[in-house]
């Protein structure tokens, strides 16, 4: 009986044993929270293959890049500006034209009797007072235009007035309006006619520009007094009126630009400077394209070039004898027939013109104010407008990408915030950014990357070497171009103990240089579409996180 | 006799490698309890009649005739978190390398339940009749050791190396079947008995991966890394995937709300499914090599279901390199907007799958069982039994030693030991108890890893009850220990 019972409470204990045992393990109380985690990850970031027509493209919208008649690119520095609207300058005033019928016009002798009438037709002139005392119009086509006319009779019979404009019509049909006047006469009118669309012929007179016959009938209906006596007046007013297209000699007139300026970022930023520069073909240039049907002439009354060095310059002065001051102004090419929007250009460069001391003075903005003249040759019959008839303007500095540059630096701080590093629990113990770069322009680069406290006090840099920070140009053929990738890769690591320093990093001044393919020796490259650049990015990533998981949890 | 002994070590490691499924380590020897003809068609059972299942009034719940197996060929609970040692003694400590080291190239977890619906068997003169309905679960996760791998050393260890991560092995499985098997015994001879079942499967639900190939290689030099696939994902299941979501550049899919609309309805329609059918066989002998020994083999679940309700493939092969994200010159944010949207819609496309609404097979995971039995005394067997599986490609193995008992003619009693999901831990334990018609049994290969389940690679029940009759002792050979 002992023995059973000893085996029994041995069994008992057994049980209890492993069942506090068992229960143990799955007493998550228990877990003492301490994790660790050791891994190590490498991944590609980004990559790109740019070619310098992408560049092209991006910067298709503002012009800045373009690709030159010889077939490389150039930087060039625009602005396009237009002339007064065409309305502004030709233009159609309210016309006015009135007269009287009187009672001894009519020969009464044999009025007396009901059904006699007596009629008097005269042609008047209405004489349309012009935008320019010289301007002598022979047609117009009225986009918009009201006519007016007003009458009163006195005269005791009835009576019927016919007003007809022959030379104003519309499908061929000339404008005409009848006015009846009951005895003893009164008022009549007619208002706001619409003239849109009527062609009005201005050379139907023997003036043969400028005026246009008005037709007057009268006619006088007997009714039974014998009092002939009275008058009808007329006044016609044509207002409001907007053409569609004029011809005929519009005179002398001045169309003046607005006045405008270039910015010349490249030696106006204030993030970069540059040392030492040549640019072997810098060109200005002026497009002009005109869609008025008059011989014009434009020119400059001021262009101007602005640089700290030299103050204002002169681009193009009267001394270089160049057609386009006031005294030497440029004939532009005009339409010839309606709808036409002729192109014409005036290019100068280095050898007609002051344009390469301009550019080696550094300027800052180009500064100008144009006008042109109509017909400067005087009277000619073959003038023509639209209603959006205009001169436009473009004004050019293009800097030809051949040539080199030297020293071009740049510098920047921004800041940031690092303090995510002084976590007990950050994860990340070395990183290391694998940057691999074949070069496809004849440009080197060196880069560098300053990490300081709140007072500026470095307290790290990204690169440590000279061999880091330098990217190789491609190098280039004797005309300058491009023969073959340069390819650099480089390898940025941070462990544990250079993050540490970061950790009190307030601003990352970042500085870069660059040059041209041997700019210090002088050699002139050039820069074609094609060029290219080829990058990867990619990163390794030691994680290590040791403790209490509550505590890293909390940490996040 | 160098040879012998590697042969030994192979098969010893070949046995330790396995994770199995449906397995009946400790029933296949328990004659008196008639589901043990599921792994042995030939057994020959001492019953003239016996009835089973849920299905049976009162003795078919009391209790209900269930079977549930979990197995795990890599790890057990305190592979993860076990309690430390010194001062750490009273702690539970969570211990990866430890799990790292556990680790498998595969690792299967594996999940098999089944519910006895009926069980009907008749002995006529020298056949033994049998009928079963079985609702049968199977599903499981395989897991490639190189995702733990990815996951918690990083991709860098393998760049190093020169070597991709190989997540091929990675699978998830479901399937719900309902399996109709008919069957019979019949003794050829004096010595051998063949028996088999022929058996009507009905599916209901099924998801089935098959990765031949998901890879991830980096670069050592520039860290691209290239994705290679070829996958498949197979279902059949009531309520199925919208594939109009599949042709739009997004990340997910939604499911028909028709067919879960018509499921919500009509949620009975799932369990009456005829549309998926498959067949399969379990064949089985033994033979009486002497009196004492007796040897045994079968093979079960030799079978395939064809599935044809809303079947759904969707098929992925390709191979992309990345690069990282490509850098454009963006004019705007839109444009630069634009360009991570085609940047995320190529990673997706590269993975996106077609889609096939094909009918598609399935295979059952088959079993093979040899062993044998030596009657050392009429009380008491020794038994020796080895299983083998063909599951996902891989060959899964057992070893089962055991010692039997007939106590009585109620009471029979069963001790196993088995070398199986890598690991040498498994004693079994079976017991059948008869009072009057009714006969009650509890079997498990794993008993100790019931008793300690965080040492658990398998964790294995079976139970239920039958009504019997017609007993009939199996006569002792002459020259047996009595």
């Amino acid at each position: 009986m002992k023995t059973k019972l000893k085996y029994l409470l041995i069994a008992s204990i057994l049980m209890v044993s492993v069942f506090s045992c068992v229960k143990d393990n799955f007493n998550f109380d228990k877990w003492d929270k301490e994790v660790q985690y050791d891994a190590s990850f490498a991944a590609p970031v980004a990559w790109g293959d740019l070619a310098f027509t992408d560049a092209l493209r991006m910067y298709d919208s503002t012009g800045l890049f373009i690709v030159n008649e010889e077939g490389y690119v150039s930087l060039q520095y625009l602005t396009r500006v237009s002339s007064n609207k065409v309305n502004e300058i030709i233009y159609l005033n309210n016309q006015n034209v009135n007269g009287t019928v009187e009672s001894p016009d009519f020969n009464f002798a044999q009025f007396s009797a009901f059904n006699d009438t007596v009629s008097f037709f005269y042609t008047d002139f209405l004489t349309f007072s012009m935008f320019n005392a010289e301007a002598e119009i022979d047609s117009l086509i009225l986009k918009t235009g009201i006519m007016d006319i007003a009458t009163n009779s006195t005269f005791s019979h009835s009576a019927r007035l016919y007003v007809k404009f022959p030379s104003v019509t519309k499908n061929g049909v000339p404008f005409s309006t009848i006015f009846t006047y009951t005895p003893g006469g009164g008022s009549s009118v007619s208002l706001n006619n619409d003239f849109t669309g009527y062609n009005i012929d201005l050379t139907q007179t023997p003036t043969n520009f400028n005026e246009i016959p008005v037709e007057i009938r009268l006619t006088l209906f007997w009714s039974g007094t014998t009092d002939n006596s009275g008058t009808v007046s007329f006044d016609v007013n044509m207002k409001d009126m907007q053409y569609k297209i004029m011809h005929g000699y519009f005179g002398e007139n001045t169309l003046f630009f607005e006045s405008d300026t270039i910015d010349i970022s490249l030696f106006k930023s204030n993030d970069w400077e540059i040392e030492r520069y040549l640019f072997m073909d810098p060109k200005f240039k002026i497009y002009y394209w005109n869609s008025y049907g008059v011989p014009s002439q434009f020119y400059f009354d001021h262009l101007v070039a602005h640089s700290v060095l030299q103050g204002d310059m002169n681009i193009l002065d009267d001394a270089n004898n160049l057609p386009i001051g006031p005294a030497n102004p440029y004939d532009v090419n005009y339409a010839l027939v309606v709808g036409q929007r002729m192109l014409d250009s005036l290019k100068v460069n280095k050898e007609n013109s002051n344009i390469d001391d301009v550019v080696n003075a550094r300027p800052q903005w180009i500064q100008f104010k144009a006008r042109a003249t109509t017909n400067p040759a005087g009277l000619d019959h073959h003038n023509f407008v639209i209603d959006d008839s205009q001169i436009e303007v473009e004004v050019i500095m293009e800097l030809p990408l051949w040539g080199y540059i030297y020293n071009w630096n740049l510098k920047d701080t921004a800041k940031v915030d690092l303090s995510d590093l002084q976590n007990e629990y950050n994860p990340i113990k070395r990183v290391l950014v694998r940057v691999d770069i074949q070069n496809g322009f004849p440009i080197e680069a060196f880069g560098q990357v300053y990490f300081t406290d709140e007072n500026y006090v470095i307290l790290d840099s990204l690169f440590y070497t000279y061999e880091e920070r330098l990217l190789d140009a491609a190098k280039v053929d004797a005309s300058g171009k491009v023969l073959d990738f340069s390819r650099k890769i480089t390898k940025i690591e941070y462990v544990d103990e250079r993050l540490k320093k970061l950790e009190t990093c307030k601003y990352v001044v970042y500085a870069a240089q660059a040059n041209t393919t041997n700019a210090v020796a002088g050699t002139v490259i050039k820069i074609f579409k094609d060029y290219r650049v080829k990058f990867d990015v990619g990163f390794e990533v030691d994680l290590e996180v040791e403790g209490n998981i509550d505590s890293i949890s909390n940490a996040f | 006799m160098k040879m012998k002994k590697h042969i030994l070590l192979l098969i010893f490691a070949g046995v330790l490698a396995s994770a199995s499924a449906q397995q009946g380590l400790t029933l296949y020897n328990m004659d008196r309890v008639m589901q043990s003809q599921f792994i042995n068609p030939a057994i020959d059972v001492p019953y003239k009649f016996h009835i089973g299942g849920l299905l049976v009034p009162i003795a078919g719940q009391l209790p209900p005739p269930i079977y549930f197996n979990y197995g795990n060929n890599s790890f057990y609970y305190n592979h993860i978190l076990h309690m430390g040692k010194g001062d750490k003694a009273d702690n539970l400590v969570l211990d990866i390398p430890l799990f790292m080291k556990k680790l498998k190239k595969t690792t299967h977890m594996r999940f098999d339940t089944q519910i006895e619906l009926l069980n009907l068997g008749i002995k006529l003169e020298n056949m033994f009749l049998t009928v079963a309905i079985t609702e049968k679960f199977k599903y499981g996760m395989s897991l490639p050791y190189d995702i733990f791998e990815f996951t918690l050393n990083g991709n860098m260890p393998y760049m190093q190396e020169g070597k991709p991560h190989d997540f091929s092995g990675f699978g998830v499985n479901f399937t719900h079947y309902r399996e109709l098997a008919v069957g019979g015994s019949m003794q050829a001879n004096n010595d051998l008995t063949l028996g088999g079942r022929v058996k009507i499967l009905f599916g209901m639900a099924n998801v089935n991966t098959n990765f031949k190939e998901l890879s991830l290689y980096t670069d050592p030099d520039d860290y691209s890394m290239t994705f290679t696939t070829d996958m498949k994902v197979h279902s059949s299941l009531p309520i199925f995937f919208d594939m109009n979501m599949l042709e739009i550049d997004s990340v997910g899919l939604s499911l028909n709300e028709a067919s879960l609309t018509a499921f919500e309805d009509n949620p009975a329609s799932y369990f009456l499914n005829l549309k998926n059918i498959g067949m399969g066989f379990d064949i089985g002998a033994s033979y009486k090599l002497t009196p004492e020994i007796d040897l045994y083999a079968s093979l079960i679940d030799f079978g395939f279901i064809s599935w044809n309700t809303n079947p759904q493939n969707f098929i992925s092969k390709g191979q992309y390199d990345f690069h990282g994200l490509e850098v454009e010159l963006w004019e705007n944010d839109e444009e630069r907007d634009a360009s991570m949207q085609n940047f995320a819609d190529t990673l997706f496309n590269i993975f996106k799958p077609d889609l096939l609404e094909t009918s598609y097979l399935t295979w059952l995971p088959s079993s093979v069982y040899v062993g044998g039995k030596y009657k050392f005394h009429q009380l008491l067997h020794f038994t020796a039994l080895y299983r083998g599986e063909f599951y996902r490609k891989s060959y899964m193995q057992s070893l089962t030693l055991g010692v039997n008992s007939n106590l009585t003619e109620c009471i029979s009693a069963h001790l196993t030991y088995s070398l199986a999901h890598r690991t040498a831990n498994h004693i079994g334990f079976g017991l059948s108890a008869r009072l009057g018609p009714v006969s009650w049994y509890i079997i498990t290969d794993s008993f100790t890893n019931m008793i300690w389940p965080q040492k658990a690679t398998n964790i294995n029940l079976r139970m239920g009850c039958n009504i019997v009759f017609g007993y009939k002792k199996i006569k002792s050979s002459a020259s047996m220990r009595t």
